[in-house]
């Protein structure tokens, strides 16, 4: 089940952050999201270090966390997608559909001419369209 | 893992006894113990102690084996490690067996006597003749009968040289060997019987099978065959999952705590020859498995908090183990690569963190299950399992309750009523935030050596929160303080808030009253996220800025708060004050209008008493109070600019700067802001994310982007101008005419003298100002001024001038002009700085 998707911006600071777990745990989940960011790094610092060249945005799972999974994803422009899950089984393919569709979203939702790049999301067609990108990866 | 048994800890090493001269054994010991692999040494000081390593005789294979009272037994390691030996070596003294016929069955009854004990058990049997030198004949008639009385082995009976070094060495060397040899043929025996009394299946409960696979891969340790043993103990694992079929809930307390006891030791047994094995990722993804099996299995509500307990104890081992057992070298990304597991995943500090959590989540659980055992409970009923040694007893089986000593032995384990207030009072000398600032700690040194600084600090928030809890209010405010940085910097503004939170509290605790209000106005004037579910601005919160804002007076005693609010302030959307001087250059005395905007986001309109700004000119400080009879608003409206425009007198000439505003909320509290210009104002942090329309300080679009806090106070007006005009350039020794105008300004002139002087410049230096010098300028030309002659002639001749020049009576506004002209007889420019000049006369005059 997927209990939390979120956006991080370029400066590190949330653009978007969604719960699906309910309860009062939200909390949590902006420390697991937050927490990630150090993984991004670390991935990234690996990249630099070896000379490779990240051709692929998703960059898999990030670290587990108690009884979750998160996964995340990168832009080109350094705008960072994270996923958080209790399903322990995922497949890598299902969860980077999953990315691709939630990135699709977010470019629509950035292009709208009243949207100011790097500013929180908070546009309810967008939450809309998360919601229904969760459930129809059967998931909510 | 310090809490874990010792002889679960370490593996076992085999046991072998000596009987028999005892003046050896020391010496004996030392050599086994330094054996490869190393032989624990058993030593019975004469052949009257040898009951001690005897036991009951086996049961026979066929027997029936009834349902058991436990699954392990407690002592069952301890014993086979300590009192159990494998082999038991008998010295005699060559002496004694080759003495007269009375020593000689004095050596046969010891002998007898030692295969009687040891029968039960299948222990093995070393017999050792001891003679000094190799000098000296042996009775081999009565070593072959004590051979054959013992049914040993040749091997197995020795001679062993006491008093030659080296033969003494050799001697131990072989007894070593032997008693090794031995050994590992009994465990492997052992091991057999079990197996053999295993697939009889003369059982029906699944934990003798648990049992049986654990004893099997014991011993298997006890012979170092670590693989062996990792698939008994595996075996033994899955078995006990089977004991586990029934739903936990429908269990009692003390069942589900005891096979979750035996889980833990056998998930010990499986991780640590993983680790040992150099299988990292293996030992992960078996302690997951360990973890996802177990830790649904909760058991009864009532005792969740043992719960808990046992599963943040799973991870504070594993982390334990990974930190002891862990190569120093970090595992390939090669080996990680589809296996599931993380880097993360095999640092400890990863698991001490959860272990942290699962400890505080013990600490919920228990103060909630506490409140219903009070609530219930006979507040004169006593915890029979906390008394003295004498009468409560250790458990019997691994994980079980201790035992009360008085009572038959049938009704010796505690009743659920006695088990469960032994539990709880037990429990409530625990120190809960303690062990988990402990494992908090552990894990803050290990991600030190990582670039994990956002996890840091999350561990932060959690120490903070368990210093809160413990009382500690200091060090909980120091960890959130540090905790808050990393937060505003990175503008999460529900962590934030969650510190911000804390901070409050702590600070009301420590009495710190300026503290607390500026921790409730910063979390006040955070954004409101729409999308976050977190109830963040609670009553309480809006009351503490109600009160702050009132005009409540202050108790007694208790002095008045002055908040300051600079660049950096966290405080910035409490207040922030932007003024703009509508122009850039202003004469004194001349009025200039100056905007001041002020801005706030607390969620709700914020009314100042009074506003004072403050320049570094004080006698253009100016003092607004809130009237609306005068037209003066001083409310401030969430999110809105307020825009006051006031009028601003320099008296000095030179920079006028506004530098901060003072503004009083309710009678106790003011705020001194420190002003910013509409052009070099940085946003909120928090704010410049939020998808609101920016509006701008200043209306007027160039103020908005170019207005500056600063205006520049020009000289005072001169009250007489005076102009000097040379008509260009002269050539060498040609005679320039220099024309003089002379203005009065406001004012009429009534006389006055001009000197009138040339001074000699340096080409690059015409323009600077400088005052002329009369001594030096005489040098370098001379003037002259026309006069007519006085013959009638109407003529006009050039007379050199000396001394001042009279000024005539000028009216107000008016002018006068006069003629000179200069000779110059060397390389001289008239100097062209006639504003100085005039100046200068200016001042003469």
């Amino acid at each position: 089940m997927i209990l939390c998707v979120a956006i991080v911006g370029q400066q590190n600071n949330p653009l978007y952050l969604q719960s699906f777990a309910g309860g009062d745990d939200v909390l949590k989940f902006h420390y697991i999201v937050h927490c990630s960011l150090d993984v991004f790094d670390e991935k990234a610092s690996i990249l630099r270090r070896t000379g490779t060249n990240l051709n692929d945005n998703f960059l898999g799972l990030l670290y587990p966390a108690e009884d979750y999974k998160v996964y995340g994803y990168m832009t080109n422009t350094r705008v960072k997608f994270v996923l958080v899950t209790s399903d322990l089984e995922l497949k890598d393919l299902d969860i980077k559909t999953f990315f691709q569709r939630f990135h699709a979203a977010y470019i629509d939702v950035t292009s709208n001419p009243f949207h100011v790049p790097g500013k929180r999301i908070a546009s309810p067609m967008f939450r809309d369209r998360v919601k229904t990108i969760v459930s129809s990866f059967g998931q909510l | 893992m310090e809490d874990l048994p010792e002889e679960l800890r370490t593996p076992p090493v085999a046991l072998a006894a000596l009987v028999g001269m005892p003046e050896l054994h020391p010496q004996i010991s030392m050599s086994l113990h330094t054996e490869q692999p190393p032989i624990n040494t058993l030593a019975l000081p004469d052949f009257s102690k040898v009951a001690v390593i005897g036991g009951k005789e086996g049961a026979p294979l066929e027997a029936r084996i009834p349902a058991p009272a436990g699954v392990l037994k407690a002592d069952w390691m301890h014993k086979h490690r300590t009192k159990v030996p494998a082999v038991l070596a008998v010295l005699f003294d060559r002496e004694q067996v080759n003495g007269d016929p009375a020593q000689w069955m004095e050596v046969c009854s010891h002998l007898d006597n030692v295969r009687n004990v040891i029968r039960g058990r299948n222990t093995k049997l070393v017999v050792a003749i001891v003679q000094p030198t190799l000098h000296g004949e042996i009775n081999d008639d009565r070593t072959a009968a004590l051979r054959k009385r013992a049914e040993l082995d040749n091997k197995c009976c020795m001679t062993f040289i006491s008093h030659d070094p080296t033969e003494l060495k050799r001697s131990l060397a072989r007894l070593g060997s032997i008693l090794g040899e031995l050994a590992n043929l009994y465990y492997k025996e052992q091991s057999r019987r079990v197996k053999a009394r295993l697939d009889k299946k003369n059982w029906t409960a699944t934990e003798i099978a648990v049992r049986f696979n654990f004893k099997m891969g014991y011993y298997a340790e006890f012979r170092r065959d670590w693989v062996t043993a990792l698939r008994f103990y595996e075996t033994a694992y899955t078995l006990l999952l089977e004991v586990f079929s029934n739903p936990a809930e429908t269990q009692s307390i003390q069942r589900v705590v005891e096979l979750k006891a035996v889980a833990e030791q056998l998930h010990f047994k499986v991780s640590t020859l993983l680790l040992h094995s150099g299988k990292e990722v293996e030992a992960v993804k078996w302690f997951k498995h360990h973890i996802a099996s177990f830790k649904k299995l909760s058991g009864p509500p009532e005792g969740i908090f043992m719960h808990w307990a046992w599963v943040g104890q799973q991870h504070h081992v594993f982390g334990d183990l990974l930190k002891t057992g862990r190569s120093t070298a970090p595992t390939s990304t090669a080996v990680l690569a589809g296996s599931g597991v993380t880097e993360r995943e095999l640092q400890p500090g990863f698991y001490y963190q959860i272990a942290a959590s699962y400890m505080a989540g013990r600490r919920r659980t228990f103060e909630r299950a506490f409140a219903t055992f009070e609530s219930f409970d006979n507040p004169d009923a006593v915890d029979v399992l906390a008394g003295p040694p004498e009468e409560v007893g250790p458990p019997l089986y691994v994980g079980q309750g201790p035992r009360v000593l008085s009572r038959m032995s049938e009704e010796q384990s505690a009743t659920p009523d006695e088990y469960m207030r032994h539990a709880m009072l037990t429990e409530r000398q625990f120190p809960h935030s303690r062990a988990a600032i402990n494992l908090l700690t552990k894990a803050h040194e290990q991600y030190k050596a990582t670039q994990a600084t956002r996890m840091i600090y999350y561990l932060g928030t959690q120490m903070g929160r368990e210093y809160f809890h413990a009382g500690e209010h200091e060090n909980a405010k120091r960890l959130f303080d540090t905790v808050a940085e990393m937060y505003r910097k990175e503008a999460w503004v529900e962590l934030l808030a969650a510190s911000l939170e804390y901070l409050r509290e702590t600070a009301k605790h420590l009495g710190l009253s300026k503290e607390f209000l500026e921790y409730s106005l910063e979390l006040a004037a955070l954004p409101e996220e729409s999308w976050s579910e977190v109830a963040r601005r609670s009553t309480a919160l809006t009351d503490v800025i109600a009160a702050i804002t009132g005009t409540d007076a202050l108790p007694d005693g208790e002095a008045p708060i002055a908040l300051e609010i600079d660049l950096v302030s966290p405080l910035r959307g409490v207040l922030s004050v932007c003024v703009a001087f509508h122009e850039q250059a202003v004469k004194p005395g001349m009025s200039t209008r100056l905007t001041v905007s002020l801005l706030t986001h607390l969620p709700h309109p914020l009314e100042l008493g009074d506003l004072e700004i403050h320049f570094n000119q004080n006698a253009c400080n100016l003092a607004l109070k809130h009237s609306l009879d005068q037209g003066c608003d001083l409310k401030l409206m969430p999110h809105q600019w307020k825009r006051l425009e006031v009028d601003i007198i320099a008296v000095k000439s030179g920079k006028l700067e506004c530098l901060f505003a003072v503004a009083r909320l309710g009678r106790n509290t003011t705020v001194r802001c420190q002003v910013e210009s509409p052009a070099s104002r940085e946003p909120d942090p928090f704010w410049q994310f939020e998808p609101a329309l920016e509006s701008y300080p200043v209306k007027d679009k160039n103020l908005a982007f170019l207005g500056q806090k600063v205006v520049q106070v020009e000289e005072v007006e001169p009250k007489v101008d005076i102009e000097i005009d040379s008509g260009g350039t002269g050539l060498l020794g040609e005679t320039v005419l220099v024309r003089i105008h002379i203005r009065s300004r406001g004012h009429a002139i009534d006389a006055g003298e001009l000197q009138v002087s040339v001074t000699e410049v340096a080409s690059n230096d015409a323009f600077s100002p400088k005052t002329p010098s009369t001594g030096s300028s005489a040098a370098c030309a001379k003037i002259f001024v026309p006069a007519r002659l006085k013959d009638g002639s109407g003529e006009t001749l050039l007379w050199e001038f000396q001394g001042s020049m009279k000024i005539p009576y000028v009216e107000a506004d008016g002018s006068w002009s006069t003629s000179t002209y200069s000779l110059e007889p060397t390389t001289t420019l008239i100097s062209c700085g006639v504003i100085n000049t005039s100046t200068y006369n200016a001042r003469r005059l």
